[in-house]
């Protein structure tokens, strides 16, 4: 089976995510753009339990605009790259594709 | 005059922007995809004074795989890891914000695609952007120190886009390198029509311009 690897830019915090992801979107939202930096989110939701995760990680919580679920962000504390999210989909876990 | 403001995912970072820009770009290098989660980054370029930084950041500096082995120091939210600039230890002027950090989609759209090699094949880009990077072409003869080279080569590049400010100015380098003064001049100048202050300053304490540094005309041009 594929197996992909993603981390932050220096390299402390990673996942390895087994298979193909079942989604890949991206997000024009104005907490999209403010995460990133960029001009839009972009990611990949893997069922959780064929992903895992190694390295220290910062968690972030932000409550949804829309009444929703609140989303969970991890993020490594030494280069700040945002590289999962969790939340609003159950069972999935969202990988940023960059 | 304009004033944006910018600001991390929760609100504790953040900085005020007085008036423009002096360029904006996005670039699709793998740095910039790791670093933002997206497909490419997007920076709006900054004279220093122009900016007025309010919170705690948490500095990641990295040293760039291109020859010139640049310092670039990320500043990011300790407490949400959002990263809302960057400044480079060599260019104390600079102040390079991230534009999704102002969430303004109305913000300036930017005028240079960087590192095309790097880009998802998918994202698609307006024709009136400059795309990829031109002085990549020139760099190497620049590194190796063959300044009239890299000076003709940046010339006939610059002939099918005359109002590149960016390689503009790094071609009127070259030629202050290669001793052709005059040329540097009528180069740095279009540079400088483009990108203002900012500009200058970067000129005044460019090195590459020291063989020309006591042209009148080159005086004029920064305002020394």
């Amino acid at each position: 089976m594929t197996s992909r690897e993603a981390t932050c830019s220096c390299g402390q915090l990673h996942v390895r995510a087994e298979g193909d992801p079942v989604r890949v979107s991206i997000c024009h939202c104005l907490a999209c753009q403010r995460r990133t930096g960029s001009s839009f989110g972009y990611q990949a939701r893997f069922p959780a339990d064929r992903v895992s995760v190694t390295g220290r990680r910062t968690e972030y919580v932000r409550q949804s605009d829309d009444g929703g679920e609140a989303r969970h962000f991890w993020f490594c504390p030494d280069c700040g790259s945002t590289v999962f999210h969790t939340g609003g989909d159950p069972g999935l876990l969202a990988v940023a594709v960059g | 005059m304009a004033t944006r403001e910018a600001s991390c995912s929760c609100g504790q970072l953040s900085l005020q922007a007085e008036g423009d820009p002096f360029h904006v770009g996005i670039c699709h290098c793998l740095a910039c995809q790791r670093r933002t989660g997206s497909a490419f980054g997007m920076q709006a370029g900054f004279d220093a004074g122009q900016i007025e930084v309010t919170g705690r950041s948490t500095e990641y500096a990295r040293t760039s795989d291109e020859a010139d082995r640049k310092v670039h120091v990320f500043h990011f939210c300790p407490a949400c890891g959002g990263t809302v600039f960057y400044t480079e230890p060599d260019e104390p002027d600079l102040i390079v914000v991230m534009v999704g950090a102002f969430a303004d989609p109305l913000f300036p759209p930017p005028v240079e695609s960087g590192y095309e090699a790097r880009r998802h094949p998918w994202v698609g880009l307006p024709d009136t952007m400059e795309r990829d990077d031109l002085w990549g072409q020139v760099l190497p003869l620049y590194e190796a120190g063959d300044y009239a080279a890299a000076a003709d080569r940046g010339r006939e590049l610059l002939g099918g886009q005359p109002e590149n400010g960016r390689l503009a100015y790094n071609v009127a380098c070259c030629e202050s390198l290669a001793g052709r003064t005059t040329d540097a001049v009528e180069h740095l100048r279009i540079a400088v029509g483009g990108g203002g202050d900012a500009v200058r300053t970067m000129a005044a304490n460019d090195q590459d311009f020291d063989p020309i540094r006591d042209d009148p005309a080159f005086r004029e041009i920064v305002g020394s």
